[in-house]
């Protein structure tokens, strides 16, 4: 399974704890932001393999980190969009913002770390 | 005219045919004998009814008695009264009588002067003379003649009745050669000689009078009235002057010559002429007769059968002019017509056909045909109306609970519980002056005062009453303040004793009780006017009393029921089928106001076309539905103001099978229930959310819990994980719990966890209009997808567009007015800012509402301000005079 650096951006520290850890015991490099504004900084530092993003945040939510991501200019790696939210947003966005596929919450840790291997491997994922 | 008039002519079939179209004719029927003789019957019947016959029956019989009293002569002084003003007044004609006076002279002559006179007389061409032999002055010698030429002349003798006859005579000594005629003087009619006969009945046949003997007109016993114009000439000439042979023939031939005696020329009657000129002579009277008889103008009295006619046409003609017209509106000048047209009619008949009609009764019939036939008119009408009124009472009180008497304890017993009465006593007066209990409520009719001329005597002056008396004197056994008052009651009176609660506010139960009574008082009247037919002492009260009484009580109840209407939750109005307006409730007439229309001007589909969206032809299709099959619909309504409605459109099958169909517009507001199913909606969604990621959390800590890789002491922390995020899922629900529980009432004006970014953007779409017409750009700053912030969407979105509208109201043509989102962690931050500038002294006064100029959109911010602390919201405003101003609204963010 291809291993790589992700980037979770997500305001629920649970969540992000309990997902960076789950990444981690499959072998990736793995790093959190609690918003958006902290996840644009945190790119601009590190190089990611691949950004786990949630969209409803604080102060920089989903949507607005992707756009201002988008205005930087700089590399946008695969992301894959997990959220409660239905999903609606995500079938708008144009490509040029890296959207690789969206899953919503909650879902199997299995199908995740699938979804998030298959996502690094550059192939199609097998959700929405 | 009867309502009914003309229904039995109404041919349905024929009425609606098309025009040029014709019904076609009935199939002839046979119908049985029976059959046939009834329906000529009512035909018959009908022809009567029309006929008006009871009026003209009235006014038959009515004729009948006036001809009775102008037989009698009650009348005649009237009639010849009229005779007399008309012929006072006209010119006379040319004279064809003189009278030669027996001057002195010619009485100191000898015996043969008479015969000189006649022959002189008959030289100067006087065509007959006459003689009134003075009193007891021999005949012989006044018929005395020369020659056989000269014709006889006409000797007044006296008259006198035939011992036991109705025949006369003539008296004392006989004419010689003269001609005998009766000196009649007809009996003055009531102290006025107009009246005069041309003969006597006498045994030989009709004895002439010496006017007719004289004038040559045929004798009868028909009396005539003389004709006097003042104007009338009646030359006289002296004796003396005749035989001295002074006169020209011309000035007297073909004349008639009354010779009288000097005391026949003395004024002693009372004609016509009195008391314009002195008495009149019986000469000059005598004149006057002959006169009318020699013009051929003396007047007779009309014949009874001719009087009888009259008054029948008469009778006939007014009665028939009321048949299709209202008595009331053309008697005046009806009557006044067929007045002067008798006055007119009698006028010509005395000129022209010489005969004195009935005037005066033919001047009454009109007055008085017309006053029956207004009286039976309102009989008729105070009939119909007392039935109208009765009906109308009726209908009220079948409605009314109180129509049982047999429930009224029932009811009293209710009231006095209202009014929280500590006793309560319902007594009947029975006609025999016994008392019978109808209610007891904590007290007994043994607890009334032994003393009966007491208790009569308190009854007595609480009755008729509108308030009530202290009544311990009454009750002596009972503690606190008693009272007593009267109800009414039309068989038996009724009469409350109570006493008054101690505890309870004493004040508001006593003026409960008072109208407790009023209303009780009230409605017994009614009753009591509603049983008026059937009992003595009120049956003959006036109609207006009754009709205004129902008037009054059915135009309460329709108050009544237009409060009732008003206080109903949902807007109303109801059409008839025709569809025209009837009634609207106070709030539909709002809702009719609001859209800029008015209840009275628009029809029923007019107004399901304004209020709904449906097209015309939907619109008939479904009117036609209802008023056939009745039933409801349901349509959605269009949004007038800011309530959301749905219109329930219904015709009542009770209605719809009989004549009074009814089409009824409910508008109900469905706001409040949108407001909740969004409230509702919001909730789930951010159960739906949240959970998601809580249970997210929970599953990947469950995995990870079971993962052989995860080392020991990692465990522990996971767990707790999971137990937080447990807890924090809990602790979501519980925070939503008491919304989704709740009564709509009670979460409406709730706050709950919403889509900021929504609620702004509906505001700014609300905005644009105003800004694009003012040229001011609204430039936004928004997230790209909302948490969830807590507010009650409704009054945010107004309070925000209230701002936007001030902001963009002071904003300079082409500058902008920035809206913009904030989230953080827990606060959402809703900046607006712009405007030319706005001092914050200024700004604190408009919104605090203490400057005259505060307009509406600064109340809405000052409300909305409030309502939003609430939620645990705090809303700032700032503002530089020309340098901008702005307002932050500062929310809680809970996911």
């Amino acid at each position: 399974m291809t291993q790589g650096n992700i980037l979770i951006v997500d305001d629920d520290e649970i969540l992000s704890g309990l997902l960076q850890l789950t990444l981690e015991l499959e072998g990736h490099e793995v790093d959190t932001a609690a918003d958006g504004a902290i996840g644009l900084k945190k790119m601009r530092e590190g190089n990611f393999d691949l950004v786990l993003l949630d969209l409803v945040m604080p102060r920089v939510d989903g949507i607005k980190f992707l756009r201002l991501r988008l205005d930087e200019g700089g590399p946008m790696p695969p992301v894959l969009i997990i959220s409660s939210t239905s999903g609606e947003e995500v079938s708008s966005m144009p490509s040029e913002l890296g959207v690789v596929g969206f899953v919503r919450k909650p879902v199997e840790p299995a199908r995740l770390v699938r979804l998030i291997g298959q996502a690094l491997a550059g192939e199609r994922l097998d959700c929405a | 005219m009867s309502y009914l008039d003309g229904l039995d002519s109404f041919d349905p079939a024929r009425e609606l045919l098309p025009a040029g179209e014709t019904a076609p004719s009935p199939q002839p029927k046979s119908l049985p004998k029976r059959h046939r003789k009834i329906r000529i019957f009512k035909r018959f019947f009908n022809v009567i009814r029309r006929l008006k016959l009871k009026t003209f029956a009235v006014s038959l019989i009515l004729a009948a008695g006036l001809a009775a009293l102008q037989f009698a002569g009650a009348f005649r002084i009237i009639d010849e009264r009229f005779f007399d003003v008309v012929t006072l007044g006209e010119a006379g004609t040319v004279p064809q009588v003189v009278i030669v006076e027996r001057d002195p002279g010619f009485e100191s002559q000898g015996p043969r002067r008479f015969a000189r006179l006649n022959a002189m007389l008959h030289d100067l061409g006087i065509g007959k003379v006459g003689h009134l032999p003075a009193a007891g002055e021999p005949i012989s010698p006044l018929a005395q003649k020369n020659s056989a030429a000269v014709p006889a002349p006409v000797i007044a003798l006296p008259i006198g009745r035939v011992p036991a006859s109705q025949q006369w005579a003539l008296v004392g000594e006989e004419a010689g050669q003269g001609v005998a005629a009766a000196r009649l003087l007809a009996a003055a009619r009531y102290g006025i000689h107009r009246t005069h006969l041309a003969g006597l009945p006498g045994s030989d046949g009709m004895i002439p009078t010496f006017e007719s003997a004289l004038s040559g007109v045929t004798a009868d016993d028909q009396p005539f009235l003389v004709r006097m114009p003042e104007a009338q000439n009646i030359p006289v000439v002296t004796a003396s002057q005749i035989l001295s042979g002074d006169l020209r023939g011309e000035e007297l031939r073909g004349m008639v010559a009354v010779v009288a005696p000097v005391d026949a020329l003395a004024g002693r009657l009372t004609t016509p002429l009195s008391p314009k000129s002195a008495m009149t002579s019986e000469a000059t009277f005598r004149a006057h007769v002959l006169q009318t008889l020699l013009s051929g103008r003396a007047t007779y009295f009309a014949r009874d059968w001719e009087v009888m006619l009259l008054l029948f046409c008469m009778v006939c003609i007014a009665a028939l002019s009321y048949w299709r017209s209202d008595p009331k509106r053309i008697a005046l000048p009806l009557s006044l017509a067929l007045t002067a047209a008798a006055v007119a009619g009698s006028w010509l008949a005395m000129q022209f056909a010489g005969k004195l009609l009935p005037l005066t009764a033919l001047a009454v019939i009109p007055w008085l045909v017309a006053f029956f036939a207004v009286l039976i008119r309102e009989q008729n009408q105070d009939g119909i109306l007392e039935e109208t009124a009765a009906r109308a009472v009726q209908k009220s009180f079948r409605r009314s609970a109180l129509r049982e008497g047999a429930r009224l304890p029932e009811f009293l017993g209710f009231a006095g519980q209202l009014a929280a009465l500590d006793r309560s006593l319902l007594i009947a007066r029975n006609e025999d002056g016994s008392f019978e209990p109808i209610l007891e409520h904590g007290a007994s009719i043994d607890e009334l005062t032994d003393s009966k001329k007491k208790l009569k005597a308190l009854l007595n002056k609480v009755r008729g009453r509108s308030y009530a008396y202290p009544a311990d004197d009454l009750v002596p056994g009972w503690t606190g303040e008693s009272f007593v008052t009267w109800l009414g009651g039309s068989d038996r009176e009724l009469f409350w004793i109570y006493t008054m609660p101690e505890a309870n506010p004493k004040r508001k139960s006593a003026h409960l009780v008072r109208a407790i009574a009023a209303s009780f008082r009230e409605l017994f009247h009614w009753r009591g006017h509603l049983n008026s037919r059937s009992r003595q002492d009120v049956r003959f009260r006036p109609i207006d009393d009754k009709i205004s009484s129902a008037i009054e009580l059915v135009a309460r109840e329709a108050e009544h029921v237009r409060f009732g209407f008003d206080t109903i939750e949902t807007a109303v109005v109801i059409f008839h089928l025709i569809g025209s307006p009837l009634h609207a409730n106070s709030k539909m007439e709002e809702i009719y106001a609001e859209a800029g229309m008015a209840v009275s001007e628009l029809s029923l589909p007019e107004a399901l076309s304004a209020l709904t969206d449906l097209d015309d032809s939907r619109i008939n299709a479904m009117l036609e539905d209802l008023a056939l099959n009745g039933g409801e619909m349901r349509l959605p309504m269009r949004q007038i103001g800011n309530a959301q409605r749905i219109m329930r459109v219904a015709a009542p099958k009770r209605f719809a099978r009989g004549g009074e169909r009814v089409i009824v517009l409910e508008a109900v507001d469905v706001s409040d229930h949108h407001r909740a199913a969004d409230l509702r909606q919001a909730v789930a969604l951010y159960i739906d959310l949240q959970l998601r990621n809580d249970f997210e959390a929970i599953m990947l800590g469950v995995d990870l819990a079971g993962d052989e890789r995860v080392p020991p002491e990692k465990i522990r922390p996971i767990v707790k994980r999971i137990g937080d995020s447990a807890r924090r899922a809990t602790g979501r629900l519980d925070r939503v719990a008491e919304l989704i529980h709740s009564d709509i009432g009670d979460i409406l004006d709730a706050c709950y966890p919403i889509d900021i970014r929504k609620t702004v953007l509906d505001a700014k779409g609300k905005v644009s209009k105003l800004a694009n017409e003012l040229a001011v750009n609204v430039e936004t700053d928004m997230i790209g997808i909302g948490g969830f912030t807590v507010a009650e969407p409704k009054v945010l979105g107004q309070m925000m567009e209230a701002m936007l509208q001030v902001v963009i109201a002071d904003t300079p043509r082409g500058e902008t007015v920035m809206l913009k989102i904030e989230e953080e962690e827990e606060r959402t931050h809703i900046r607006i800012s712009g405007g030319f500038g706005m001092g914050f002294e200024r700004l604190v006064r408009l919104l605090e509402d203490t400057e005259a100029e505060t307009v509406g959109e600064f109340r809405t911010i000052s409300g909305g301000i409030h309502i939003a602390n609430k939620w645990g919201a705090s809303v700032s405003y700032w503002g530089h005079e020309a340098q901008r101003f702005g307002f932050n609204i500062d929310l809680r963010r809970i996911g």
